[in-house]
């Protein structure tokens, strides 16, 4: 069957949706960062490049679930270069593998490997702060049945991250692999979510100087946020997955449960009244609940303010949705298109901050491959260039280190 | 069946694991009883286990573990996990474990464990008291 040749985007879409198998000509040992689950299991697959004339695309491609062995890719070794081959139409396409950085290996001075701390994820870090999440201690397990994160931390990852450590790590990203955004995540930690991120946002502020972005779960205590931002976040992430009601209820029974849908929306939309336009994201899972949702969801995340990062769902290995099926190429690529749609709508800014490339999403500015020409498409990249340029003295005083602040790091209410 | 046991390595491993934990005999006696075929992997830590032919993963790669979480506690687990199959990955996917006091472990329970090992870890089919999150760390 012919096919056209597909844009660096539309591929990313296609190897998300497929995965792809390795050749046995593939030497990743020697070539590739070593694939890893740190970040509880977050990222299961190989790290890829895919160069492009806008800007290149960082892809986590599957290759170890089992509908990777299926895929109708394969990643060859061609000499000393890698290509991605389908076939299905016998198109082949370059592709980069970015090297396994120096400081996985080494150790901090409390003797931790430095892997099992934080990983790259494209061209940031991420770092699981916190002691697995207690929806999957909870009888009948409470946790979100796409994810694997309770059954990861203590199998691959330290089931604690000390303090220096965390920090330790971080200066080694930003030293060897010139890490400008660090992202601490965790599960859910019965309303000490914030608190327990406090410490480390601030010590990655004052002792290492980067961009510093929050994952949790959200809090009513609006409030937290105000300090946590005092205390240098400079972006949040509300991980709601499923627009649909009814979805959200059923795949994700611990947020339902004990935080519900309408936490997340008021404190994404505070957020992002606080920190201003494309500081926020709303993140969802696309390819489970109807695409309908899927569009529904990315007009509310931006109509906000925010900027939409959307997940093509992976069935991760262990996960209780570990047999759902993959999602279609057909049906995620409208969705991608839908996302620079809503972004130029919006005036979102993508793609401004520093060497951000988020490899497990097909991220908001990766979806300019998408765009359709025209004159308000013109307009926008146009604003989105001098935005660029404008940000650029004030993201460079955010990557300097921080004076410290006295005192110990904790939220309080006001009085 | 269980292959292999007659190998010099296997054997060592067998050996000194029955001698710190001699209840995983009785797991290492049905096994040898299985249709399945089970192979042992005398490199990894504690007493590992791999399922030859499952139909939905690559023969070896469906895995059950046998250990002591704790060195002070009498308390044993078994680990059920899929090894990478990339080259050079130490990655484990894991699908949980059963924790058991060798005095309370039933040869039903056994046979339940083998059973899922043999059928590729299916999820719909695991044993009912599997933990799926640790606060300990599960040795390579």
């Amino acid at each position: 069957m012919s096919r056209a040749r597909l844009n660096p985007c539309e591929l990313q879409i296609d190897l998300f949706c497929n995965g792809t198998r390795l050749d046995p000509s593939c030497d990743l040992v020697d070539d590739a960062r070593q694939v890893s689950r740190t970040r509880a299991g977050l990222g299961s697959g190989l790290e890829i490049v895919i160069p492009g004339p806008l800007k290149d695309i960082w892809t986590n491609v599957p290759v170890e679930e089992d509908f990777a062995a299926r895929s109708p890719y394969v990643l060859v070794k061609e000499g000393s270069e890698y290509r991605v081959r389908d076939d299905r139409s016998g198109q082949s396409y370059s592709v980069r593998l970015p090297a396994e950085p120096r400081w996985y290996g080494a150790r901090t001075s409390r003797g931790t490997e430095m892997r099992r701390v934080g990983v790259l994820q494209g061209t940031y870090l991420g770092i699981y702060i916190s002691n697995s999440c207690l929806y999957w201690y909870s009888d009948p397990a409470q946790n979100c049945r796409f994810c694997t994160t309770g059954s990861n931390v203590g199998v691959n990852e330290m089931a604690s991250k000390h303090l220096d450590d965390v920090v330790e790590v971080c200066r080694a990203a930003k030293e060897e692999s010139g890490v400008t955004f660090v992202h601490f995540n965790s599960g859910y930690q019965a309303g000490r979510d914030l608190d327990q991120a406090a410490p480390y946002v601030q010590a990655v502020k004052e002792r290492v100087g980067a961009l510093v972005g929050v994952q949790l779960m959200p809090t009513s205590d609006l409030w937290k946020y105000d300090q946590l931002i005092d205390l240098g976040a400079d972006h949040f992430s509300f991980c709601y997955e499923f627009h649909n009601p009814e979805f959200f209820a059923r795949y994700l029974p611990g947020k339902q449960k004990t935080v519900g849908q309408e936490t997340f929306f008021r404190a994404l939309e505070y957020t992002a009244g606080l920190l201003g336009k494309g500081a926020v994201s709303g993140e969802i899972i696309a390819g489970v609940e109807p695409v309908k949702d899927t569009l529904r969801a990315i007009d509310y995340i931006t109509s906000v303010g925010a900027f939409p990062t959307v997940c093509v769902f992976r069935p991760v290995i262990g996960a209780d949705m570990e047999n759902h099926p993959v999602p279609r190429y057909e049906d995620m690529r409208p969705v991608f298109e839908h996302v620079y749609r809503a972004c130029k709508r919006n005036g979102i800014p993508i793609g401004v901050a520093p060497n951000i490339e988020v490899s497990l999403i097909c991220q908001p500015d990766d979806t300019r491959y998408l765009a359709h020409p025209g004159p308000s498409t013109w307009m926008y990249e146009t604003q989105l260039k001098f935005m660029k340029k404008v940000a650029r003295p004030i993201f460079r005083r955010k990557l300097a280190r921080r004076r410290p602040r006295p005192g110990a790091c904790t939220l309080e209410p006001a009085c | 069946m269980l292959t292999g046991v007659t190998d010099a390595a296997c054997r060592a491993k067998l050996d000194s694991e029955l001698s710190l934990n001699p209840v995983f005999a009785q797991v290492v006696q049905a096994l040898r009883d299985a249709a399945e075929p089970f192979a042992i992997d005398p490199r990894a830590g504690g007493l590992e286990f791999a399922a030859l032919p499952v139909a939905t993963a690559a023969p070896g790669r469906c895995r059950m573990k046998l250990f002591r979480p704790r060195e002070e506690k009498d308390r044993l687990c078994a680990f059920f996990f899929k090894k990478s199959n990339i080259a050079g990955s130490r990655d484990r996917f894991s699908y949980g474990a059963v924790e058991f006091l060798p005095e309370r472990l039933r040869a039903e329970e056994i046979q339940a464990w083998i059973a899922w090992l043999a059928a590729g870890l299916d999820p719909s089919l695991r044993p009912g008291n599997l933990k799926r999150a640790f606060l300990y760390t599960i040795p390579e």
